[in-house]
């Protein structure tokens, strides 16, 4: 196998990936200008310019016309422990959250959210949508499905100050100790769009999933629609 | 098995000589075996004999017989590899017989400054860069990408990446990964990648890149998908 060069247009963009990664350049920090750039790595202005235009599409910088590049803010972290762990995460990072309850309903279960629960077709359930908000930017929507029969008065108990999982630990002697979730895109419709303040059609996580309790009984069925401009899911496996 | 070995049917006697080139390294794993014809002409059968010792080594797992490819060694997988705690898995991945691979590109290059860096290399030492097509059932799903430092692979020059995946491939020779980590995003542009898997305008790109790590909590090889959106799911098992 030959060795082949790197292209000029691809050294320039892991080049300018590099720089913000050793340097540990901060969000919101411009990045030298054009002229200085091309001048300490050697190379012309639009190869440069190229390479910028990328890194600007797939949202690791941004442009401020006539004022310069600027490295975009890090993504949320969003990993297999779910969100509690994220809100955890979050909190720990100094970010403020709040959510805010959209509705909270008992309904009839409906066959993928009978499915899901393992209940009869019909069995009441409540349905708790909430948005979530990071330093007040909303940044999710969550659906969450449990049995009214398996957690009587859980209403009573929840709220916009209150976390589930303290719930369910204090009140039902349940915690959540594994799941699985599927992830995949949605776009959003109007009403999303205007709850989360995105365009209408962006592209946003969609993930699902049971959560099963210490005895392997599924305390809930949920989904989430998270920005995808705001977070990325992580996970890290260790053997 | 020492009792008169060559009174043995000559296709069992053909099937112990490929699996002792096997465990003996003659033939490698991800590599191909020499065509049916040329094993015919080297040790004097016919085909039909060639077709029965290769067949048997087929079903055993051993080998992989690839429609207009040849036939392949299948690497013994790490027995303690992650891919049990898999992380994000495709669901391609669950039934792997649909999914077809092509080779795009696979060359030899510098590290350069963000390579070098993530793998504690010189500037100038060498790494693999490997590119596939991935396919389910007929459509492009996947382009996928891999870096990995020629001292950490050195035979990956003679691999096949285009009937294996690359952790087929880690697994077969043995690279102990005690660590990965994996990050999943949606993103814009990428409008080459795009054309290649012939994505419409308005669907989404998912980006997965993963940092494959060794014992010492070094990284040997980084991994970049870009995976239509409309083709795949990720599903992660959970655990608190």
């Amino acid at each position: 196998m030959a060795a082949v060069k790197i292209s000029p247009g691809r050294e320039a963009i892991e080049k300018i990936e590099d720089f913000i990664k050793v340097n540990r350049v901060k969000a919101h920090t411009r990045i030298p200008c054009e002229k200085d750039l091309c001048e300490f790595w050697n190379i012309s202005r639009s190869t440069l310019r190229q390479a910028v235009d990328e890194l600007v599409e797939n949202g690791v910088l941004y442009r401020i016309p006539n004022k310069g590049v600027y490295v975009a803010e890090p993504h949320y972290l969003r990993d297999m422990a779910g969100v509690a762990a994220m809100v955890r995460d979050l909190l720990d990072q100094g970010h403020t959250l709040t959510k805010e309850i959209l509705s909270m309903n008992v309904i009839e279960a409906s066959k993928q959210i009978s499915r899901k629960l393992r209940v009869r077709l019909g069995t009441k359930v409540y349905e708790i949508i909430k948005c979530r908000k990071v330093d007040g930017v909303p940044c999710t929507i969550e659906t969450t499905y449990m049995a009214v029969e398996r957690y009587p008065g859980f209403t009573d108990y929840y709220n916009e100050n209150a976390s589930m999982d303290p719930i369910f630990e204090e009140h039902y002697d349940t915690v959540e100790t594994s799941g699985t979730e599927q992830i995949s895109v949605a776009y959003a419709t109007e009403a999303e769009a205007e709850i989360l303040d995105i365009e209408s059609g962006a592209p946003l996580f969609f993930a699902s999933g049971v959560a099963l309790d210490q005895n392997k009984q599924t305390v809930m069925f949920y989904k989430q629609l998270i920005r995808s401009d705001k977070f990325t899911f992580v996970c890290t496996i260790e053997s | 098995m020492a009792k008169a070995e060559y009174k043995m049917p000559i296709y069992l006697q053909l099937r112990e000589l490929i699996r002792n080139k096997i465990e003996e390294g003659e033939y490698m794993p991800g590599t191909a075996i020499p065509s049916e014809n040329k094993l015919a002409e080297t040790f004097g059968l016919n085909r039909l004999t060639i077709r029965n010792a290769v067949d048997a080594l087929v079903n055993e797992g051993l080998l992989r017989r690839v429609q207009g490819k040849g036939v392949f060694v299948v690497g013994k997988k790490n027995e303690i590899s992650i891919e049990e705690h898999a992380g994000f898995v495709s669901d391609s991945f669950k039934n792997d017989t649909r999914l077809s691979i092509r080779e795009l590109q696979k060359t030899e290059r510098a590290a350069g400054n963000k390579y070098a860096n993530l793998f504690g290399l010189e500037l100038e030492d060498g790494i693999y860069y490997i590119r596939q097509l991935h396919t389910i059932n007929g459509t492009a799903t996947s382009i996928e990408e891999f870096f990995v430092p020629k001292e950490v692979l050195p035979s990956l020059d003679s691999v096949n990446s285009s009937v294996f995946t690359f952790r087929d491939i880690m697994s077969f020779y043995g690279i102990d990964l005690t660590k990965m980590t994996q990050s999943l995003r949606i993103v814009k542009g990428f409008s080459k990648i795009r054309k290649m898997l012939n994505m419409p305008e308005e669907v989404a790109l998912f980006l997965l890149e993963c940092d494959f790590y060794n014992e010492k909590g070094s990284v040997i090889a980084h991994s970049i998908s870009y995976i239509r959106s409309d083709m795949q799911t990720f599903t992660v098992s959970l655990h608190k």
